[in-house]
């Protein structure tokens, strides 16, 4: 019999548990010549603000030790270009559609979300909190509980859809801040986002990047984002979506071991653009050498 | 999709070449497109590197890469045998606009700036003029097989006069090129932005093949930006690497 790879969450049917992270699938359909975007879980698109972003000087990019660190300063086409353009042509392939939002202010999340009221074909928000609080000195939202709950209680008003919200890994303690997540009404938390590093060009003495801090991405943080998951799925009784890492169904199956609901593929994207397929072929592999009906039989075995 | 290595082999120090076999019958690829490619050799280094196809040999469903090493992926790549696979992604990118052939055209390349232009070279039906630059010796000389094989018409330069003229290639187009040229080149940023200058002071038009840092290759990871004249980004893998000169804001790279 074939293992059953589905995944309900929040009152939504997902044909299996892995997803596109955000920022590492563009808006989903650059990926249709690659893969089979009916064979995934779900696509969550990259980071949208209300008005247009452009991005961040180059360099943009810098590869380290089995990890890549970005600074792209989520460039997108804005919440409007985004629901008149792409997701028309999105909305044809049979997967979920998660739409990830930036705000550099309560305002401006509330507002992000509010664009996607009512609009047909968006399954849910994601709500990235490694945003900079322009009103805090630029430090991340995601580091403050109250924050985090205020935030998260307002994208879900304005908008009227499911949240995700997507915590930063970059705080002391996780479990205050997925509690807050919770609290505010988040039907799901995902985690971790790109952990903070920077590179160093020696020759010119300085920073290799403008804004000198750049994010971790790939299997290097896979660890950490393995702890993380595990932490916040103990302190949680929603569903927790795990994100770091991932490039073969076997790291999927760490992650929903460790207790994630589903999960998402990042920059493994990159390196492969088939890369998810193959962690839906990857987890199902496992699931039938080990006899394994169902996920929920695996899900957070480790305590 | 996997290609077979069918040889990988030194030229001169640091320069190499690699014939790709097995490419399948859909690889249809056009001269300045460029491939990602990546060994199976785990996840370090993680990314694919972007290579310019430097010669479609049809017939035998094989392509030609001819690469430097330059850090850890180059040396791995080189480090490969023929006989075992690679990871091949392309063809990506936007090609050189079909030259124009009633007028001259020039190729101007710095060293390992060269690939996409022999590519270029052997499409046209007259030979074009190619003129090829770099530090030393082997900064040019490591590309003459395929410059021989297509019988190209090449001005070789050197910085150390070790090899042909004395000069760059820069200072070599501006003794040959004139206002009604037609001029492609391939080379690092600082070349072709002289070129960029002297198109502009001469008035010849000019396409260059940019390189910049990629992940992904194929427009999600909006990581190789460059700044266009209008003041917004574009992407060296989708919207180039191939650009006329009057698209790239050359004061703010
Ligand atoms: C469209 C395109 C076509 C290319 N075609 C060729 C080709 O035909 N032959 C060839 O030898 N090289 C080509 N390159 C450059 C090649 O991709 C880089 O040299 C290579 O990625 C370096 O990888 P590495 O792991 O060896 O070096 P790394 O360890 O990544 O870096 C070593 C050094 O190379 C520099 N570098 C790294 N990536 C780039 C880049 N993309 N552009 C410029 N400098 C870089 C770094 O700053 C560093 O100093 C092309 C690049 C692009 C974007
Ligand atoms: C180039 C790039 C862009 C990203 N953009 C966003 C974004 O816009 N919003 C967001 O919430 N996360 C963004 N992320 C974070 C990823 O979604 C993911 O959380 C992180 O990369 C860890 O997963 P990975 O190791 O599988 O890549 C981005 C990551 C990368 C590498
Ligand atoms: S390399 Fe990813 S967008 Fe160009």
């Amino acid at each position: 019999m074939k293992p059953d790879l589905s995944v309900e969450m929040f009152g939504l049917t997902f044909k299996n548990p892995v997803m596109g992270a955000s920022g590492t699938v563009g808006y989903g359909i650059e990926l249709a010549p690659y893969i089979d975007l009916g064979r995934i879980g779900a696509v969550v698109t990259k980071g949208i603000s209300i008005e247009p972003r452009q991005g961040n000087a180059p360099p943009r990019l810098f590869e380290t030790a089995s990890g890549l660190l970005n600074s792209i300063g989520v460039q997108n086409i804005g919440a409007a270009r985004f629901i008149a353009e792409v997701l028309p042509r999105l909305e044809k392939y049979d997967t979920r559609i998660i739409v990830n939002i930036y705000g550099e202010s309560i305002q401006e999340y509330r507002q992000a979300a509010e664009c996607f009221c009512g609009v047909e074909g968006v399954d849910a928000l994601e709500v990235n909190l490694s945003c900079p609080n322009v009103d805090k000195g630029g430090l991340a939202f995601g580091t403050d509980p109250t924050l985090v709950q205020t935030v998260v209680r307002e994208v879900k008003e304005a908008s009227g859809k499911p949240i995700i919200a997507k915590l930063t890994p970059n705080v002391t303690d996780i479990s205050p801040l997925a509690r807050a997540a919770r609290d505010g009404g988040a039907d799901a938390v995902s985690l971790i986002n790109t952990l903070m590093g920077m590179a160093v060009d020696i020759r010119s003495r300085g920073p290799f990047f403008g804004k000198v801090k750049a994010g971790l991405s790939g299997p290097a943080i896979k660890p950490v984002a393995l702890r993380l998951v595990w932490e916040a799925a103990r302190e949680l009784d929603i569903p927790v979506i795990g994100v770091g890492g991932i490039m073969t169904g076997e790291d999927a199956v760490e992650f929903i071991m460790a207790g994630a609901g589903a999960v998402q593929v990042g920059t493994a994207n990159f390196v492969d653009p088939a890369a998810m397929n193959a962690v839906v072929g990857g987890i199902e592999t496992f699931m039938e050498e080990n006899r394994i009906e169902r996920l929920a039989d695996i899900r957070g075995v480790i305590k | 999709m996997k290609a077979t290595i069918k040889e990988n082999r030194e030229l001169v120090p640091r320069y190499f070449t690699m014939t790709l076999s097995e490419m399948g019958d859909d690889f249809r690829g056009e001269p300045g497109q460029f491939v990602m490619i990546r060994g199976d050799w785990g996840s370090d280094p993680l990314l694919a590197r972007p290579l310019s196809i430097c010669r479609f040999l049809h017939e035998d469903g094989q392509i030609r890469i001819v690469y430097r090493v330059m850090g850890r992926g180059t040396r791995r790549l080189s480090e490969m045998k023929a006989g075992q696979t690679v990871d091949i992604n392309g063809p990506l990118g936007n090609p050189f606009p079909r030259p124009d052939e009633s007028r001259r055209v020039l190729l101007t390349a710095g060293a390992i700036g060269a690939p996409p232009l022999i590519a270029l070279a052997g499409s046209m039906a007259v030979s074009p003029l190619l003129i090829i630059g770099g530090r030393t010796r082997n900064d040019v000389v490591f590309i003459s097989d395929e410059i021989r094989e297509l019988d190209i018409e090449t001005i070789y330069v050197t910085e150390d006069g070790s090899y042909g003229q004395k000069g760059t290639a820069v200072t070599e187009l501006a003794r040959h090129v004139g206002g009604n040229d037609l001029v492609y080149a391939c080379g690092p940023n600082r070349m072709l932005a002289e070129i960029a200058r002297l198109s502009e002071e001469i008035g010849f038009e000019a396409h260059v093949s940019f390189e910049e840092r990629m992940a992904c290759g194929i427009g999600v990871c909006l990581g190789c930006a460059v700044r266009h004249a209008n003041g917004t980004y574009v992407h060296v893998c989708k919207d180039g690497p191939v650009f006329n000169v009057t698209d790239i804001d050359w004061d703010r790279l």
